[in-house]
């Protein structure tokens, strides 16, 4: 049976719904979809979507809306984490501009003269004293060996005076502070040692005036290599073991520039070796540097003890 | 002033004295604890900038005390008062005193004396001005340690067993000057006198073999104890030890 006007889509949702006879079709549509192949067709058709829906419907959750609270929430905790406390900016610590820091360095060696044995300056005092009273008095010539003698010999002992480190108590309060023992020790050598050197260069000037006795860079270059040396080596003695060690490798100096080198054999296998060494300004220099600043290395060292 | 310390550690010649301490000081009075050996002086010698850490960070007041900069920063704002007080036995007190305010950076004469007056005033040392330091009693001497500390108003103060060989009367009187002094500069501590820790440390560390056994107030390592109230053995019981002293028999 042909038919010249099939139902609407709206009809045939009716009716895939609540079946081709349903009431709320028109007698007319009702009519047709008895009839109609093609729209009894679209009926069935619709009718299986339908039932497709509703097997998911049942067989899927209902979809996950996002509570306020899940929205929210995190966002509100993250506000009440602390931000971060930015980077405290550091205490700041007293500082030393160069003119108060010359100031200071000029203090701190001035105030080493109340720090070493007022025995020293007398031993040193007396011992130029009397060498110079030698000179004027007694017809030495040449006075070269006894300047020598004498300069070496001070200047050794000043510095194992100067540079023993118990002479600092408690050198770890010492460490914690602007200027550390290091700065004072060498503070304390630099006055002691210039002290007892410039004497020495007066007697031998004051030699270099008397007729016969020698030219002043003459005697100054005769004693200045081995008293540098020799002080060097009894510096690092003290401070790397002990005054004892320091006395030792200063008195084995002194004797070998003195002695071996001034009365001894002039050819000895001592001599030889002996003697580029204490004579030489340069290698005595070298050497002398050397052992100064491993003397300083352990000096600057706080206590390593473990506790 | 702040110290913070994370993952710290430090070697004396392959053993470790410090092994990755975490601690974190913000003013008021901070104890050490922890038996010889434990890492006290050591973490107060690298808070006082005189060693220099050898893994983790250190700083002190934002100062990092890895690089030389830091550390050298830092020894101006500390007064460091080792277990041995770093007097001449020869010199007087105040000569003593007038010699640290002098390293401390003060060249002139009448500033230092300014300095050493104030600090005088404030420790009760006049009597001893004139005193030299060979013959200054046990309390005198705690004391003098304390003023060299002291001289140039440090931020922070770092105290090696500053009670230690003093009689109860003298750590009385000395508790009572640590206690007026946290009230402007920070202070630490190490202590092998759990009283003078309850007493005076708003928080205290227990060291053990370079780590750190505990943090927190004296109260709280109490309750470490059997009975919970017991300092003494909740220290025991945090060091493993048997909590229960030596046996006495009566006799």
């Amino acid at each position: 049976m042909e038919h010249d006007r099939h139902v609407d889509d709206e009809a045939v949702t009716r009716a895939a719904a609540s079946g081709t006879d349903a009431p709320d079709l028109s007698a007319e549509q009702r009519s047709h979809l008895a009839g109609c192949a093609d729209c009894g067709n679209r009926v069935r058709a619709q009718a299986r979507i339908a039932t497709v829906l509703r097997t998911q419907e049942h067989q899927e959750p209902p979809p996950a809306v996002p509570s306020f609270d899940a929205l929210i929430a995190p966002r509100l905790a993250q506000r009440a984490v602390p931000e971060p406390e930015p980077r405290p900016e550091p205490v700041p610590a007293p500082r030393v501009g160069p003119a108060r820091a010359a100031r200071l360095a000029a203090a701190v060696t001035l105030r080493q003269a109340r720090l070493v044995p007022a025995a020293l300056a007398s031993a040193v005092v007396a011992g130029f004293a009397v060498l110079a009273l030698a000179l004027l008095l007694l017809p030495v010539v040449p006075a070269a060996p006894y300047v020598e003698a004498v300069t070496v010999g001070l200047v050794t002992v000043a510095g194992l005076v100067a540079s023993d480190p118990g002479r600092d108590p408690g050198k770890e309060a010492l460490h914690a502070v602007l200027v550390p023992p290091l700065a004072v020790w060498c503070a304390r050598l630099v006055l002691v040692l210039g002290t007892v050197l410039a004497l020495g260069a007066g007697v031998s000037a004051l030699a270099g005036a008397l007729p016969g006795a020698g030219a002043f860079p003459d005697l100054v270059g005769s004693w200045f290599p081995p008293a540098l040396l020799g002080a060097a080596l009894t510096v690092f003695g003290t401070v790397w073991r002990s005054p004892a060690v320091g006395l030792v490798l200063g008195g084995v100096s002194w004797a070998v520039a003195v002695v071996v080198l001034r009365w001894g054999p002039a050819e000895s296998p001592v001599t030889a070796v002996a003697a580029p060494l204490w004579s030489d300004l340069a290698a005595a220099s070298a050497v002398a540097a050397l052992a100064l600043a491993g003397a300083a290395w352990l000096v600057a060292r706080p206590g390593r003890s473990a506790g | 002033m702040q110290i913070t310390a994370t993952g710290l550690r430090y070697r004396y010649w392959g053993r470790a004295a410090l092994d990755g301490i975490d601690l974190d000081v913000r003013g008021g009075v901070f104890g050490l604890l922890g038996p010889n050996g434990a890492g006290k002086t050591t973490f107060l010698r690298l808070v006082s900038g005189l060693l220099r850490p050898r893994s983790g960070t250190l700083t002190v007041g934002g100062h990092d005390l890895r690089t030389g900069r830091g550390r050298r920063a830092v020894r101006r704002l500390v007064g460091y008062m080792p277990q041995e007080p770093g007097l001449y036995p020869h010199l007087t007190v105040r000569e003593n005193l007038d010699n640290t305010a002098l390293l401390k950076g003060a060249p002139d004469a009448r500033s230092r004396a300014a300095s050493v007056d104030g600090v005088f005033e404030r420790l009760d040392l006049g009597p001893q001005a004139r005193t030299r330091a060979a013959a200054l009693s046990a309390g005198a001497l705690q004391r003098a340690g304390l003023a060299q500390a002291l001289i140039g108003g440090p931020r922070l103060l770092v105290l090696d067993e500053p009670t230690s060989g003093l009689d109860p009367v003298h750590r009385h009187r000395f508790r009572g000057l640590v206690a007026g002094l946290a009230r402007e500069t920070t202070v630490v501590l190490s202590t092998h006198a759990l009283d003078d820790a309850a007493r005076l440390c708003d928080r205290v560390c227990l060291l053990d073999a370079g780590t750190v056994a505990f943090t927190g107030p004296a109260s709280a390592l109490a309750r470490a104890a059997p009975d919970g109230r017991d300092l003494e053995q909740g220290y025991a019981a945090l060091l493993g030890h048997r909590a229960a002293g030596p046996r006495l028999t009566g006799g």
